[in-house]
């Protein structure tokens, strides 16, 4: 085997530990239960977003913090990954002033608030949850970075009853098994076209054992903040 | 550049990558429920239970009737009946006290003699006798929407200085010290990790927080009848933690007698420590791309070697 295919080998590893995360995300979220009668949800028409807030963890969709208010009830901020996990937040950048926001929160309301200000702060910053009748949405910034923080602030404009019309479950694509699709074809791909002719079975022979990995991580999912605290470890000592 | 060994490492490095998979699915078939992923948990569906509640209470009471008179404690304390069972205290120390004559609940009332004027310093202990339980105060509405876990500063009939109050009014309470300790246990044995806001009471309002353990996150005023001290936990499937603290009521006692009413009808001063939180930590929300960025360079560099300078 060739140096080269070593190299290869190496990076379709650290490729596969994000796919793990993927994967194991959304196929935690294909087994989701959500009881909808008494599931709060964030609205943002302008960026796409109409998703389930969850009080379990982060790595479950938008968060939000226990120690905060709820809707009408002072200051509520809510948490949400930018990047993998099904980056709920990922386009939050694209908000301007002025934008509604409306969380529906059973037994409080349809909770409407107007965005007021967007802020950069560092990772370190601790958010002030005194702040009156506002709500903060906040992720990650820049993107592909957990550096510093995206902070969205907007004011409560109205609150007014839930209509009767029931969230149903987003019938969204089978997005883990594209995943492990694309891994598969990739790494097919890859082997097929791969210069060194003697090395190409390797190289299929390891996208299949990956296909396996993430097949395995589909049909029983690895908590992926285990993972994810991996990453950030070795990108913390590579400084990358 | 030919690597002989390098093809024994590679056939390695492929057995591992299996055997990584194998491992992971038995990793995550002990630590991962396909059913756990619920978004918004019903209380009753907590992943969280309490096993254990102790209570060691301290009081000063004076008879201000012309009459001998009984400080009772019961044994059990109101549930609602049909979310959750009772809280069946079991007295395990209660020295000096009798068994009175009449009982609200079973098993019998205890009870101290305290004679016309007289001002008596009484100490029980007592452990919860029905584990694992939910607390909620009888009558009330199951909160069905909020919490992952039990919140019982909202829901909780533990005992209340104003309980005894009513009681009896011609007993004058003087002190009030509560040390209450509770074990809580992730009762799932597998799946993700669970986060939530523990919350006991600190009743009445203007108690004093004198000791926890470990230390309280911030103190509640949701609940308008009682401050409550809060935690915030996470529990892995199967864990369990210790918890315990320790209030007064009032906030200092002297000799002279204490009004009631006023300290009853005041709000927060502001006495307990730690206070709540004005800050919260913002959460890491994003997976680094550097090393994704590496991983692609990487093959990139491979491929690229391969085909031109080889």
């Amino acid at each position: 085997m060739k140096l080269s295919t070593f190299f290869v080998l190496v990076g379709m590893l650290i490729i596969t530990l994000y796919g793990l995360i993927e994967v194991s995300y959304y196929a935690s979220a294909n087994n989701l239960e959500v009881n909808n009668s008494d599931t709060p949800y964030l609205e943002i028409p302008k960026i796409g977003i109409d998703q389930a807030i969850n009080n379990k963890s982060i790595d479950y969709g938008i968060y939000h913090e226990p120690k905060s208010a709820q809707p009408g009830y002072g200051t509520v901020a809510l948490f949400g990954h930018r990047t993998f996990y099904g980056s709920p937040f990922l386009n939050l950048d694209k908000l301007q002033t002025g934008d509604n926001i409306t969380v529906e929160w059973p037994g409080i309301g349809n909770v409407e608030y107007q965005v007021i200000n967007t802020t950069i702060v560092p990772a370190s910053y601790l958010l002030s949850i005194e702040q009156g009748n506002v709500l903060f949405l906040i992720t990650c910034y820049p993107l592909g970075s957990d550096k510093e923080r995206l902070m969205i602030e907007a004011k409560q404009v109205k609150i007014y009853p839930i209509g009767k019309s029931e969230k149903k479950p987003a019938n969204d694509p089978p997005y883990a098994l594209i995943i492990i699709i694309c891994f598969f074809l990739g790494g097919t791909i890859l082997s097929f076209f791969y210069p060194v002719k003697e090395d190409q079975f390797i190289i299929f022979l390891t996208t299949i054992a990956i296909t396996l990995l993430l097949l395995l991580a589909y049909f029983f999912p690895i908590p992926p903040d285990s993972i994810e605290s991996k990453l950030s470890w070795i990108n913390d000592l590579l400084g990358v | 550049m030919d690597f002989n060994n390098l093809n024994k490492f590679c056939v390695v490095l492929i057995f591992l990558i299996i055997v990584l998979g194998f491992s992971s699915s038995v990793f995550a078939e002990s630590f991962s429920d396909n059913n756990d992923q619920e978004a918004w948990i019903q209380e009753n569906s907590s992943s969280l239970l309490f096993t254990y509640l102790e209570a060691n209470i301290h009081v000063i009471i004076k008879n201000n009737n012309d009459h001998a008179e009984f400080f009772k404690i019961s044994q059990q304390y109101s549930g609602d009946g049909s979310v959750s069972p009772p809280i069946t205290w079991k007295v395990v120390s209660s020295p000096g006290a009798v068994k009175m004559a009449k009982n609200i609940n079973s098993p019998a009332d205890l009870g101290w003699e305290i004679n016309a004027g007289q001002t008596r310093d009484i100490s029980f202990k007592l452990v919860s006798n029905s584990t694992p339980f939910y607390i909620i105060m009888g009558g009330s509405t199951p909160n069905t929407y909020w919490p992952i876990i039990n919140e019982p500063g909202l829901m909780a009939s533990w005992f209340l200085p104003n309980e005894i109050d009513y009681l009896d009014p011609n007993l004058d309470l003087k002190l009030w010290q509560g040390r209450f300790c509770f074990w809580i246990k992730n009762v799932q044995s597998k799946g993700p990790r669970v986060e939530g806001i523990v919350r006991a009471p600190i009743v009445p309002i203007d108690s004093n927080l004198t000791a926890s353990d470990p230390k309280v996150d911030f103190i509640s005023q949701m609940n308008p009848s009682a401050q409550t001290a809060a935690w915030d936990v996470t529990l892995y499937p199967g864990q369990s933690k210790h918890y315990s603290y320790t209030y007064q009521w009032p906030i200092k006692t002297s000799g002279t007698t204490v009004d009631k009413q006023s300290n009853l009808q005041t709000t927060s001063s502001g006495s307990s420590d730690p206070k709540t939180p004005v800050s919260v930590p913002t959460k890491s929300t994003g997976v680094p791309f550097g090393l994704f960025v590496v991983g692609v360079i990487v093959i990139g560099a491979g491929i690229g070697y391969a085909k031109f300078l080889r």
